[in-house]
């Protein structure tokens, strides 16, 4: 482990006090949660992962944010977006493509939205009080086409 | 080219290299350190693991585990 401010937890999830008595969770600890806690049921049964894609693009056609899509063994259909455009937010409309079927569906009803990002985490040196909030958040929305 | 299709990329040249189909590929050890650099921890390291977390999946692989 490393202490002191500027030095991280050796693999990157926490930062350590001189005791190495973990002081911070960092910002791949909240990304684990929610890919274990959130975007994947927690449980060790099998998950199916589908293809997906967005059409979100800066100018020279790098693609700004990407879409992972799971079916979970709770049956609920489960989208990661990343969204590597730190400076702005996007909006997207979320399909599913039945290929055999040759048509698309929506989310309908409640929604479970989780986010973490930037203004959710503050990462403070030791000896010195954390202010900011930390961790990600999440609330329920309501699917306009539900 | 995204991270995707660096991991899928990844993922043909085992198999084209002889790699059973069958035999099911996992990343069994990783994490981004921080002594290589301080933005590892901060929300950098986090796109990473998810971005790289949901394209290793995606192209086939079957199970990832993060090492602290």
């Amino acid at each position: 482990m490393y202490r002191g401010c500027g030095g991280w937890g050796t693999f990157g999830m926490f930062n350590v006090d001189a005791n190495y008595d973990v002081t911070q969770d960092t910002a791949q600890f909240f990304s684990a949660q929610m890919l274990t806690q959130e975007w994947v049921d927690p449980v060790d049964e099998s998950h199916f992962v589908y293809p997906a894609s967005t059409d979100i693009k800066d100018s020279h056609g790098h693609v700004l944010v990407t879409a992972y899509s799971v079916r979970r063994p709770d049956k609920q259909w489960s989208l990661l977006l990343v969204n590597k455009d730190q400076a702005n937010l996007h909006s997207v409309v979320v399909e599913f493509h039945d290929s055999a079927k040759h048509s698309n569906h929506y989310f309908q009803g409640t929604i479970r939205q989780v986010s973490f990002g930037g203004g959710q985490l503050c990462l403070a040196c030791e000896g010195t009080e954390r202010i900011c909030p930390s961790g990600w958040s999440g609330g329920d929305l309501r699917s306009e086409r539900g | 080219m995204t991270r995707l299709r660096w991991c899928g990329g990844i993922v043909k040249i085992w198999r084209d290299d002889g790699l059973p189909k069958d035999v099911p590929m996992q990343i069994t050890e990783s994490n981004l350190a921080y002594d290589t650099a301080a933005q590892y921890m901060q929300p950098f390291g986090a796109l990473w693991l998810a971005d790289y977390a949901g394209s290793f999946l995606t192209v086939c692989g079957k199970a990832l585990f993060y090492y602290q």
